[in-house]
């Protein structure tokens, strides 16, 4: 059988018969970037106990399917607008430490406001500090705009482009990023 | 070396256990923003560490509200068989059986076959560190034994030496009736079960 790699999958969201069934279908390794879980975070407290389990609870919960479990860890652009949340920024480096983040991300645009601008770059220029490759969030609303401009970015930040995953791409959208010479990602939705 | 005993674990405990490392606050700080295996290294340098903080079982109660069965494990060594109270180290035990973790994991439990040579010495008002298998435990395990004979499920082979040293628990547990059991799956499973409680291994 394939042995499949899955390089973006909110597992925290996902049943333990979706690990069955992905175990089944060949995945053997996952990574899991950081991202919102729908209804927004209102502190920092929960953005810990979040990252706590993406790298406690839900590696032992795939290792109970053969998967083995990674992350990715960042403060997401959704979030990056709330005050509230911002202040994560300054536990972020305990976690790019660990063993298991193989990532920074979700990082990248979902309004395109200043925030998101700041909390883009600051943690573009961390993934180069760690080492680590950066997973980059495109928006839904306003994609060809928002790939540009987080293409614009990654130029500024002077992170080879080859260490960016570009995610979330459609038909406008992946000519430019092939370009700029980043990888490109196909984790798209069924309608957006 | 072993599954949890790596090199790499070795030496996390040997750093939190070295003399630059005294005290209970790295210990506290790690466990707290540590990954599982800085959680479990934590755990297990409590039981190596001599000077280690009473206060610190904190930590092995937060391991044990976990449901990782790594840490759960880890967190029942001989530091948690010390400071534990009598009813957290029994809702510990009662845990492993319910979840699997093997018995002999667990530091104050004895080794079957020692434990059973003897009548059962301990009551409920005195507290041993390296044997507190009390009635009130074994009441617990036979309670959970019938739950599973009652499902028609088979019941772990940890909690017969228990049982043994107690059989006034599992005369009150009404585990002994279940063989008449009008549901044959239910009634199957009262019969494995109580073939290995009446036929320890080895014997």
């Amino acid at each position: 059988m394939m042995r499949i790699f899955d390089p973006h999958i909110h597992m925290t969201s996902r049943t333990t018969d979706d690990y069955e069934a992905m175990a089944a279908a060949g995945i053997r390794a996952v990574v899991e970037p950081a991202f919102w879980l729908g209804q927004p975070r209102t502190s920092v407290g929960s953005f810990v106990d979040y990252f706590d389990a993406l790298l406690g609870w839900e590696p032992f919960r795939a290792a109970g399917f053969g998967v083995r479990h990674h992350c990715a860890i960042a403060l997401n652009p959704k979030e990056a607008n709330d005050p509230r949340c911002r202040e994560v920024l300054d536990l972020l480096d305990r976690y790019w430490a660990k063993d298991g983040v193989v990532a920074v991300g979700e990082i990248g645009y979902d309004s395109m406001t200043p925030q998101e601008d700041e909390a883009f770059a600051l943690q573009l220029a961390k993934a180069r500090e760690h080492g680590l490759p950066a997973l980059v969030h495109t928006p839904h609303r306003e994609k060809p705009a928002g790939t540009r401009r987080s293409l614009d970015v990654v130029r500024e930040s002077g992170t080879a482009p080859g260490l960016v995953l570009i995610d979330h791409l459609n038909e406008l959208t992946v000519a430019p990023v092939l370009d700029a010479g980043c990888w490109a990602g196909f984790s798209v939705y069924p309608d957006t | 070396l072993s599954d949890l005993w790596r090199t790499d674990m070795a030496a996390r405990v040997l750093l939190l256990t070295g003399p630059r490392s005294r005290g209970p606050e790295p210990m506290l700080r790690l466990y707290r923003h540590g990954t599982t295996d800085e959680r479990l290294a934590v755990l297990l340098a409590l039981d190596i560490a001599e000077d280690a903080d009473a206060s610190l079982v904190a930590l092995n109660q937060e391991a044990l509200r976990s449901n990782d069965t790594r840490l759960i494990a880890a967190a029942l060594g001989t530091f948690a068989a010390r400071w534990l109270g009598a009813e957290e180290f029994r809702q510990a035990v009662l845990k492993c059986a319910f979840c699997g973790v093997p018995f002999r994991q667990i530091a104050g439990l004895p080794d079957p076959k020692d434990a059973e040579q003897g009548e059962s010495e301990y009551g409920e008002s005195e507290h041993c560190e390296s044997d507190r298998a009390d009635a009130a435990l074994a009441g617990m395990l036979a309670t959970f034994a019938r739950e599973r004979v009652a499902a028609g499920r088979d019941v772990p082979d940890d909690v017969w030496p228990v049982l043994r040293r107690f059989p006034g628990a599992v005369a009150e547990s009404g585990l002994l009736a279940e063989p008449s059991a009008p549901d044959p799956l239910r009634a199957a499973a009262a019969r494995r079960a109580l073939d290995s409680y009446h036929r320890p291994e080895g014997r």
